[in-house]
C-alpha cells in the first residue's frame, strides 16, 4: 500500500506539472482579483470551473445590456466590470473581449473604458492578433478620425466571427460620415452574409437611409448651374 | 474476476429497476435541454456555450449517478440486509465490493453516453458541431474521474457508520477534489510554511478531480493527443489512487461484521 501511495503522489505531481505547462493561460487567481468580482466567479475559479464561469458571466453581460432598465444606473455603468470579469476568468474568450470593446468604445461612447478593457485583454492574452485592430481604431476615434476607424476595423468586420455589434457600428460610421455609396456597399454585403435578425433589420433600414441620402445629394444642384 | 463481472452486471440491472435512478436518467436528459437554453442565451457564442455547458452537464450527471448508486446500494445492504443473502454463497467480499464499483460505473457510463448522443442530436438540429473528437476525449476523462469517484464513494460507504454520513463524506471529497489544486498554487505564494505544508498534505490525501477536467483547454486537446504526460499521468493517478482506496476499503470490509 505504501508503494501505491507513493505512486499516486508521483502521478499527481507529474500530472499537475504536465497540465500546468500545457495550459494556454495561467489559472485566474494568478492574474490578481479584478474590481467588482462576484463571489460566484471567485468560487468557480477556485473550483477549477473558470471556463464555464466565464460563459455564465458572458450571459450576464448580454442580459445586462439587453435590459433597458439598466440605462437608469447612469447608462449601463457596469459594462466594463462585467466584460472584465469574463476575460479574467478566461482570456481565451476573445469574442467577449472584442464585443466588450465595441460596446464600450462605440455604442456607449466610453473610449477610455474600452481602452482599459483592451489593454487588460492584451496583457492576459498577448498572442491574440485581432486586438490590435481595435486598439488602432480607438486611437483614431480619439483623434475623431472616422475614416481611420473604418479603415482599422474594415477587415475585422468582414470576418464571420466578428461581433455583430462591431459590424453594425462600422456600417453606422459610414452613414455618420455621409459616405452613402460606401454605406450601401457595406450594408448590402452585410445583408448577404449575416444570419442575425437584428443586423439584417438594421441593414434594411441603413440601406433605406443611404438611398435617401443619395437622392438628397442628387437633388442639390451643383454650384455654377444656378439659373 | 468472472464473479465480479456477474455481480457488477446484476447490480447494474438492479439499479436500472430502481425508480430513483430512472428519474436521474430523465434529469440527465433534461439537462441537455438546459444546455440548449443556455446556448441560446449566449447568442453568437452558442457553440462555445453549448460545448462547455454540455461537458458540465455530463460531469454533473456522472457525479449524481455514482453518488445515488452507492447510497441506494448501501441502504439496501444495511437496511434490507441483502448482504446476508450473499454471505451464504461462494462469493468473496472483495468481489462484492469491486462489483459495486463497476456496477455504478456502468450506470454512469450509460447516462453519460446517452447525454452525449442527445447533445449530438441537439447539435445536428441547431446546425452546430457540438460533439467533436475533442469533446468526446474530454467527456471520456470526466468518466475516468467518475470511476475514481465511484471508488471514493465505496470507500466512504465502508468506513462511514450510516448512509447519510457516507453520502456527505463522498460529496465533500468530490467538492474538495476540485479546489485543492488552486489552493496549492495559491498558498505557494504565502510565507507561512505550515500553511503550505498543510495544504500540500491535504492535496495529496484527498482525491484530485481537477486532473480529469480537460474542458478548460478544450481546443488544445486534439493537438496534444498522444500518450503525453497531460493524458497519461491522470490515468496513472486514477489507477494508483483508486487502487489504494480500494485496498483500504477491502481491508476494512473483510473485517466488518454484518
Amino acid at each position: 500500500m505504501g508503494l501505491l501511495a507513493l505512486g499516486a503522489v508521483l502521478a499527481l505531481e507529474q500530472g499537475r506539472a504536465a497540465q500546468s505547462a500545457w495550459r494556454r493561460f495561467d489559472r485566474p487567481l494568478s492574474r490578481g482579483l479584478p474590481q467588482g468580482l462576484t463571489r460566484t466567479s471567485l468560487l468557480a475559479a477556485l473550483g477549477d470551473q473558470s471556463r464555464v464561469a466565464a460563459d455564465w458571466a458572458y450571459i450576464d453581460c448580454l442580459q445586462y445590456l439587453g435590459d433597458p432598465l439598466n440605462r437608469q444606473d447612469g447608462g449601463f455603468q457596469r459594462t466594463l466590470a462585467l466584460y472584465r470579469e469574463v476575460l479574467w476568468l478566461d482570456p481565451g474568450f476573445t469574442h467577449a473581449g472584442r464585443e466588450g470593446v465595441s460596446v464600450l468604445g462605440w455604442f456607449q461612447n466610453r473610449p477610455a473604458q474600452a481602452a482599459e478593457l483592451i489593454q487588460l485583454a492584451r496583457a492576459w492574452n498577448p498572442d491574440e492578433p485581432r486586438y490590435g485592430a481595435y486598439l488602432a481604431a480607438l486611437a483614431y476615434q480619439e483623434r475623431v478620425d472616422i475614416a481611420g476607424v473604418v479603415e482599422a476595423l474594415r477587415l475585422e468586420a468582414l470576418r464571420p466571427d466578428a461581433p455583430e455589434m462591431l459590424k453594425r457600428m462600422l456600417g453606422n460610421l459610414y452613414l455618420k460620415a455621409g459616405d452613402w455609396e460606401g454605406a450601401q456597399v457595406y450594408w448590402r454585403g452585410l445583408l448577404q452574409r449575416s444570419d442575425d435578425p437584428g443586423t439584417r433589420l438594421m441593414a434594411q433600414r441603413a440601406l433605406a437611409k443611404a438611398a435617401a441620402g443619395l437622392r438628397a445629394a442628387a437633388s442639390i444642384p451643383p454650384e455654377g448651374n444656378k439659373r | 474476476m468472472r464473479e465480479t463481472w456477474v455481480i457488477a452486471a446484476n447490480i447494474f440491472r438492479q439499479l436500472l429497476r430502481n425508480r430513483i435512478l430512472v428519474v436521474l436518467s430523465l434529469c440527465a436528459a433534461a439537462l441537455v435541454g438546459v444546455v440548449a437554453f443556455l446556448g441560446d442565451l449566449g447568442q453568437e457564442a452558442e457553440l462555445r456555450l453549448g460545448r462547455d455547458f454540455g461537458l458540465l452537464a455530463v460531469e454533473a450527471a456522472g457525479f449524481f449517478t455514482v453518488l445515488l448508486c452507492h447510497v441506494v446500494l448501501l441502504f439496501e445492504e444495511s437496511e434490507l440486509k441483502t448482504f446476508n443473502i450473499l454471505l451464504v454463497r461462494p462469493i468473496r467480499r472483495w468481489q462484492v465490493l469491486c462489483g459495486r464499483v463497476l456496477g455504478a460505473v456502468l450506470l454512469m457510463l450509460m447516462n453519460q453516453a446517452g447525454m452525449i448522443a442527445l447533445l449530438k442530436a441537439l447539435g445536428w438540429w441547431r446546425g452546430l458541431d457540438l460533439v467533436t473528437a475533442d469533446f468526446v476525449v474530454a467527456a471520456g476523462f470526466l468518466a475516468v474521474g467518475g470511476a475514481l469517484f465511484s471508488v471514493v464513494a465505496v470507500f466512504f460507504s465502508v468506513m462511514a457508520s450510516s448512509v447519510p454520513a457516507a453520502a456527505m463524506f463522498a460529496t465533500f471529497a468530490w467538492a474538495l477534489g476540485h479546489f485543492t489544486t488552486n489552493l496549492v498554487e495559491w498558498t505557494q505564494r504565502l510565507g507561512d510554511g505550515w500553511v503550505r505544508a498543510g495544504v500540500r498534505l491535504m492535496y495529496w490525501v484527498t482525491p484530485n478531480f481537477s486532473l480529469f477536467n480537460l474542458k478548460e483547454n478544450l481546443e488544445r486537446i486534439g493537438g496534444s493527443l498522444s500518450l503525453s504526460g497531460v493524458f497519461a499521468w491522470p490515468l496513472a493517478y486514477a489507477a494508483l489512487y483508486g487502487g489504494l482506496l480500494l485496498a483500504l476499503a477491502l481491508w476494512r470490509y473483510e473485517h466488518k461484521e454484518f
